[in-house]
């Protein structure tokens, strides 16, 4: 069922995948995340009690949803690579571990941004942002222990076993941050869970994400293509693209 | 468009610090992010070029030496011949 | 330990002796302290037998390296956390803990810390031999006791409240059992990738 797959072991063949995949990723995603941020931004009616300010929704959701994703798909990419041995596999958890901090990061930014006019102050260690926190911690360990260590090899099985030891842990953590600040409630309650959103304030938000989804995987399509290209530097293949990747761009 | 003017489009709602704040954050943060990876991808493959500019002159200073040797061993072969030769007349 | 025990004297010092306030931080303030101390121990739980080979001797030979992990493991608890235990009675005393909070303390320190060394010495298989491997193996290894950290010292509150802690300490029963478990084929694991 999964012979499909067999090929792109090969570093090789996967990164002209990545290369044929990356225009139509990158021009769309860049499409879709402006038309939906400015659709959100100027065209979506105003929040009867956030006014204005609500609008931080479309960046904030979108890069929570997306940080979450692409931890999963991390530990998706270790636990492929450390049960079958595949190391595009480690190259592809990471490719995404840099994506998945930034976005935890832009989420933890437009948290705070958003949390100064509703509560009032800056930082508030509600359930939400708590867990984004740590999740940053999670990410910035997996990236920092490969960098540890000199043999990818090794590097890319240990970083992938904190992966594992991360997303085990990711559900309890979740629940048991939840369960500390509901013991702990304070005068505020993060206003968005789950409101019902008008239509009109609903596609844009939809579209953001997807934008965001888009433009994260160009992105993972480059650092893909640099971690193939960082264990394949030596090989005859390599050499002939930089030739012909040189060649082209004297052409123009 | 939802707003009347874009003055109210920047402020906001009064809001415009935080609203902006977190877009500006937001892109700047995609952005770093994007011009890493692409910046990286072009100097990965100027690498392989300039290692096999290097490769390629280690061969042509090998292959120079070895010449070099080749005519300096021929050389003597035949001052040596002709001393022999010399010797027998 | 003595160093602990002065670092737990500061937070009295620090905060003003109100009974009700150190009421409030105590049991956090000790259980970070065993999260300290935890973490300091582990990164001298493989460090010299690594130092010296015997590590590696210990890899080669016959016995069941996840049983050797869990030896291992066992050494650490008694040497970093069993002390900071036993001496827990005069923390809570300076702490200010009344008596229903000591034994939801006690409680949960002997049920939670072997967990502390037992995900603890995951990490550290991995990362022993590297360089400032200190920090690194705090960074992997704090988000994984943060729950722990969270039920452990709402028990405590709750039993200064006079409440139920049954579900807490359910719940940090379940996860040492669960680790108990997993985590020496962990360790064993991930000293087979450090050491390769």
């Amino acid at each position: 069922m999964w012979k499909w797959l067999h090929p792109y072991a090969k570093p090789e063949h996967t990164y002209y995948l990545c290369q044929r995949l990356l225009p139509w990723f990158s021009l769309l995603g860049l499409a879709v995340i402006l038309f939906a941020s400015v659709w959100g931004l100027a065209f979506a009616p105003t929040d009867y009690q956030q006014s204005e300010a609500y609008r931080i929704i479309y960046v904030h959701v979108p890069s929570a949803v997306l940080s979450k994703s692409l931890y999963s798909a991390m530990a998706i990419a270790a636990f492929v690579g450390l049960v079958w041995q595949v190391k595009t596999s480690f190259m592809a958890m990471m490719a995404l571990a840099p994506i998945g901090a930034t976005v935890t990061f832009v989420s933890l930014v437009t948290g705070a941004a958003w949390g100064k006019p509703m509560w009032g102050t800056w930082w508030e260690w509600d359930a939400r942002l708590t867990s984004q926190l740590i999740l940053l911690f999670l990410f910035l360990g997996v990236i920092s222990l490969y960098k540890a260590f000199e043999d990818k090899q090794q590097a890319g099985k240990a970083a992938g076993v904190m992966a594992m030891v991360g997303v085990i842990n990711l559900p309890i953590i979740h629940y048991s941050v939840q369960w500390w600040n509901t013991l702990h409630q304070g005068a505020t309650i993060m206003k968005l869970g789950k409101p019902s959103m008008p239509p009109e304030m609903l596609w844009p938000l939809l579209l953001s994400i997807l934008g965001w989804a888009l433009v994260s995987a160009a992105i993972f399509l480059l650092r893909m293509q640099n971690e193939i290209l960082q264990r394949e530097i030596r090989r005859p293949w390599v050499v002939a693209l930089a030739n012909k990747s040189s060649t082209l761009s004297e052409g123009t | 468009m939802h707003f009347d003017d874009i003055s109210s489009f920047f402020d906001m709602g009064g809001y415009g610090l935080y609203v902006w704040l977190s877009f500006g954050a937001a892109s700047l943060s995609l952005l770093v992010l994007w011009l890493d990876s692409f910046l990286s991808k072009r100097t990965l493959l100027t690498q392989v070029l300039s290692e096999q500019a290097r490769q390629a002159r280690i061969k042509v200073a090998a292959e120079q030496s070895a010449a070099a040797e080749k005519s300096a061993a021929a050389e003597k072969s035949a001052t040596a011949e002709q001393r022999t030769h010399g010797e027998e007349i | 330990m003595l160093f602990f025990i002065l670092v737990i004297s500061l937070f009295p010092l620090a905060v003003g002796p109100e009974p009700k306030t150190l009421q409030l931080i105590g049991p956090g303030v000790i259980w970070v302290a065993a999260i300290l101390s935890s973490l300091l121990g582990l990164e001298r739980l493989f460090r010299d037998d690594f130092q010296d080979g015997s590590l590696e001797q210990l890899m080669l030979s016959n016995t069941s390296l996840p049983a050797a992990a869990l030896v291992k493991v066992l050494a650490h608890w008694l040497t970093s956390i069993l002390p900071l235990i036993i001496l827990s009675p005069l923390l809570a005393l300076f702490l200010h803990l009344n008596e229903p909070m000591y034994w939801a303390l006690l409680k949960t320190l002997l049920l939670g810390t072997p967990l502390l060394s037992l995900i603890g010495a995951i990490a550290v298989g991995l990362t022993v031999g590297l360089n400032r491997g200190g920090v690194l193996l705090a960074l992997l290894l704090l988000p994984v006791f943060i729950p722990l950290l969270i039920f452990a010292t709402s028990a405590v509150e709750s039993a200064s409240m006079q409440l139920q802690y049954s579900a807490q300490l359910a719940i940090i029963g379940a996860m040492f059992l669960l680790s108990l478990a997993l985590a020496p084929f962990a360790i064993a694991y991930a000293l087979r990738v450090s050491q390769t």
